[in-house]
């Protein structure tokens, strides 16, 4: 009985290693199809995960529910019917069962893996797979990009935004970037480190982000492409036309009684 | 094994083939029957063998065998079975006289010209195995079968089986006209000799008590077995072809049909083809078709048939 039931263990663990290779080769396929296509629409192709490992659950997990006895009779007429009957009938004992597990243990010396591994099918996945490397190796490198998926969707949204929200403010800040700045900031104001680079809405123009793109596959940079630097005269650039026609002073409100203070410390400071 | 059981089973009919000539379907699914100690209702033309067929199965397996022909005048004592007096010593004693009932194989022919009365006294014998007469209960040999005919033709002045005395029998096999060289050869052997051809004892008693033990053992796949539960569950929902559906009774009597099918055709198994090749005979007269099926034209089998497909 033991001894029987180990060959059917051995015959499921032997179509589940076929099945997984073939799930790996088209989860492989997948990931790198979708990869490239993700890639020429200037779509983040990690994202390219996200179908792959979903086919391979869904695959992996209707593979391991499938009989894998009923695959074998399928391929081996003499066996159909008999090894699911056989497996169902494990705990029983009596002397049919016994000769069918006999004729079983006879029968299924003629199994063999390779009749279950399709050699056609599989190498198809292969070339697919080799195929799709050399694809994204050169879109990669030639920076191929089809369109800009992400541009076309922010530039719809943003249609969208302006025909229905035209006159309205993401942000308080975008309010106070088109009203001319902060109103309540004084003069001497320090930034603080949060704002450093500036406030976020100073880098929307017209309340439109800005977005810049350093793309990692063309860094290449030919210094011999630039050629000899060319001497500008920086006078020249200037027309002699422009003057400043006005000038203003400024002139702080000191107090009469403190002017004499004042001017000693800035002579102080000038070490008069 | 298997082979071993095969050879049993091909020697029986062997020996049959010395009588019976073409009706091979027919008599496996009566040997379907006897392993699975069951009924079997016989339904064909008038002089297509069925009577010569059952009575070389009883002699082949050594069984008693008895033959009742049902007629509307026909009363249940006839087939049970009555007290008679005997004088005995100058004393009057009543004294049990068994009817034909009293054997192995009971042939009851043209079942549907006895009237109801009569008919169900067959069912008590078919289901208990037992018969009762007054106050008294008498126990049949065993193994007991009662092997019923009827002629599907000259419906008048007859007694259709009702639905639950029909739901007795495991199987209604349906016997046809044997094939032109068939017949060709049916006329050799019965016109050129004036002796039947005798047959010899293959299977005895104890030996076929021991192939229905064997058959209930014969394994059956989960699958096949909801393959079972599917086809009956359709007889009882195809609504737009039968009116009444098989009863549980049709289910077992379908596993176990396929059980002793697989046995006599030497496999250790039951196979797929067991199952669809014993629903016609295990549905036949277990299905009641509507009237749109019956305006078609369409048969009980082609009813079966479409469950299948």
């Amino acid at each position: 009985m033991k001894g029987f039931k180990r060959i059917l263990d051995e015959v499921r663990r032997n179509l589940d290693a076929i099945e997984f290779l073939d799930i790996l080769l088209s989860t492989v396929l997948i990931f790198l199809a979708s990869y490239l296509m993700l890639m020429l629409i200037s779509v983040n192709p990690l994202y390219a995960a996200v179908p792959a490992l979903t086919f391979m659950a869904a695959a992996g997990y209707i593979a391991l529910n499938r009989n894998k006895l009923q695959i074998v009779e399928g391929e081996y007429a003499e066996l159909d019917e008999k090894l699911r009957t056989a497996q169902d009938y494990l705990d029983k004992d009596n002397e049919m069962v016994e000769a069918l597990q006999e004729e079983i243990a006879r029968d299924i010396r003629k199994v063999e893996a390779g009749r279950f591994f399709d050699p056609k099918r599989s190498g198809t996945k292969i070339i697919g797979i080799v195929l799709l490397c050399f694809l994204i190796i050169f879109a990669s490198t030639l920076n191929i990009q089809l369109f800009d998926f992400s541009k076309s969707v922010t530039g719809g949204l943003q249609a969208a935004e302006d025909v229905f929200f035209k006159d309205t403010y993401d942000t308080e800040a975008d309010e106070q970037f088109m009203q001319g700045g902060k109103q309540e900031s004084e003069p001497g104001d320090v930034p603080t480190s949060d704002d450093i680079y500036g406030s976020a809405s100073i880098a929307k123009l017209g309340g439109r982000a800005t977005e810049v793109e350093i793309r990692p596959v063309n860094y290449e940079i030919s210094i011999r492409d630039g050629g000899e630097v060319q001497e500008k005269q920086f006078e020249e650039l200037f027309p002699e036309e422009i003057y400043s026609v006005t000038s203003e002073t400024y002139e702080e409100n000191i107090p009469k009684e403190q002017e004499d203070l004042v001017r000693s410390y800035f002579e102080n400071l000038a070490g008069r | 094994m298997s082979r071993q059981y095969k050879s049993t089973f091909d020697s029986v009919f062997k020996e049959m083939n010395k009588v019976i000539i073409g009706m091979d379907d027919v008599l496996e699914q009566v040997m379907v029957s006897i392993i699975c100690d069951a009924n079997a209702l016989l339904e064909g033309y008038p002089g297509l063998a069925k009577t010569l067929a059952i009575r070389t199965l009883a002699q082949v397996m050594d069984l008693k065998f008895s033959r009742i022909q049902n007629t509307p005048d026909l009363m249940p004592s006839d087939i049970t079975g009555t007290y008679i007096i005997e004088e005995s010593g100058g004393k009057r004693n009543f004294k049990f006289e068994p009817g034909p009932i009293f054997a192995n194989i009971v042939l009851a022919d043209e079942i549907n010209r006895a009237t109801p009365k009569t008919q169900s006294a067959l069912l008590e014998a078919m289901q208990e195995k037992q018969v009762t007469v007054g106050t008294n209960t008498f126990k049949l040999d065993l193994p007991f079968f009662v092997l019923a005919t009827q002629n599907p033709i000259e419906q008048e002045g007859t007694y259709p089986l009702p639905e639950a005395q029909a739901d007795r029998f495991l199987l209604k096999i349906k016997v046809g006209y044997p094939k032109p060289e068939e017949e060709l050869q049916i006329i050799d052997r019965f016109t050129e000799e004036m002796k039947m051809p005798s047959v010899k004892v293959v299977l005895t008693k104890n030996h076929l008590e021991q192939l229905q033990k064997t058959a209930r053992q014969v394994p059956i796949a989960n699958d096949l077995k909801k393959k079972v539960l599917k086809i009956i569950a359709a007889t009882r929902e195809k609504k737009e072809l039968i009116e009444y559906g098989a009863s549980p009774r049709a289910s077992m009597g379908l596993v176990l049909a396929s059980k002793a099918r697989a046995l006599i055709n030497g496999r250790h198994h039951v196979s797929s083809e067991d199952i669809e090749t014993m629903a016609y005979p295990i549905l036949r007269h277990r299905i009641i078709l509507n009237f749109e099926a019956e305006r078609k034209g369409l048969t009980v089998d082609d009813a079966i048939g479409q469950i299948l497909k």
